[in-house]
């Protein structure tokens, strides 16, 4: 891989990070897990 | 072994200011942090060493370890760099490895949604997989509506265990050439999980779920995009589900 897909690479990472970490807590209410599962 | 302790043993704001009150959450998320430091640290001083040893630059390397914090996901994409991998697949593989954070923050974000959405992204970005096995000790999801030492607490941890693992990652990849793999240096890392992890079988059902998450995340190693570690979590959950709802039905 070049340098510059390296970077982009890293930058795609961090994407996904950013979207599996902080989509429920950007958006708490839009998918409730019922109290079962939630407490499972 | 550390007793599990529950909001209701934590300070209450009639006897602590506030701000008091947060100080000293904190102070106890870095206590119940603590234990797991060296293994945090030895993870990121391993995955540093792989960063290095798998043609990235030291800027390269510094770059993934401080944006992309996420040790998984970097380890998989690791070897896909090397073979030349298609940037988007690379991308499915690590949202693949990173979607057990979703069903973790099920559990974390409800606790923070009177905060605005800036502090609430900052605070998902740092919610790794420690998170999920000490804030539930302090803050169960019954303590949903009660605020106080929430946001302390969640920072002692995340904090602790950020620098922790960029400390070890940064001297990973300083010293990449210095440290032999036969140390088997991430071992140690796996032994400090499993102490976390072992408190937090509380119940039958817990220990079921451990035992199915277990043998599934065994069965399931060598399947695509990691696909296992989703597997045996959502297989672990159900089991745990079944046998409460069974044991509480006996009763």
């Amino acid at each position: 891989m070049s340098n510059i897909e390296i970077w982009i690479t890293i930058a795609v990472l961090t994407l996904a990070t950013v979207i599996t970490r902080c989509a429920v807590f950007m958006f708490p209410n839009a998918v409730k897990l019922p109290p079962k599962v939630q407490h499972a | 072994m550390e007793k599990i302790e529950s909001s209701s043993s934590f300070p209450q704001s009639a006897s602590l200011s506030p701000s008091k009150l947060e100080k000293q959450a904190f102070a106890d998320g870095f206590r119940l942090t603590a234990p797991t430091l060296a293994g945090t640290f030895a993870w990121g001083l391993v995955t540093g060493m792989a960063m290095l040893k798998s043609g990235l630059t030291i800027s390269q390397a510094l770059g993934m370890t401080l944006l992309v914090f996420a040790g998984s996901a970097q380890m998989s994409a690791l070897p896909m760099i090397v073979a030349h991998a298609p940037i988007l697949m690379i991308f499915a593989t690590a949202i693949m490895v990173n979607l057990r954070f979703v069903i973790f923050s099920f559990v974390i974000g409800p606790h923070f949604t009177h905060l605005n959405w800036r502090k609430r992204m900052w605070l998902g970005y740092f919610s790794a997989d420690l998170m999920i096995a000490l804030f539930p000790r302090r803050f169960p999801s019954e303590t949903l509506r009660q605020p106080q030492g929430k946001l302390g607490l969640f920072y002692g941890i995340a904090y602790s265990n950020w620098l922790a693992w960029q400390v070890g990652s940064i001297l990973g990849i300083i010293g990449a050439s210095q440290i032999p793999q036969s140390w088997g240096i991430g071992f140690a890392g796996t032994l400090a999980l499993l102490a976390i992890l072992v408190p937090l079988i509380i119940n039958n059902a817990a220990a079921v779920g451990v035992a199915v998450a277990g043998v599934i995340g065994i069965v399931g190693y060598h399947l695509p995009y990691k696909l296992g570690v989703l597997l045996a979590i959502t297989a672990g959950m159900m089991a745990a589900m079944m046998v409460d709802t069974h044991l509480k039905d006996a009763q």
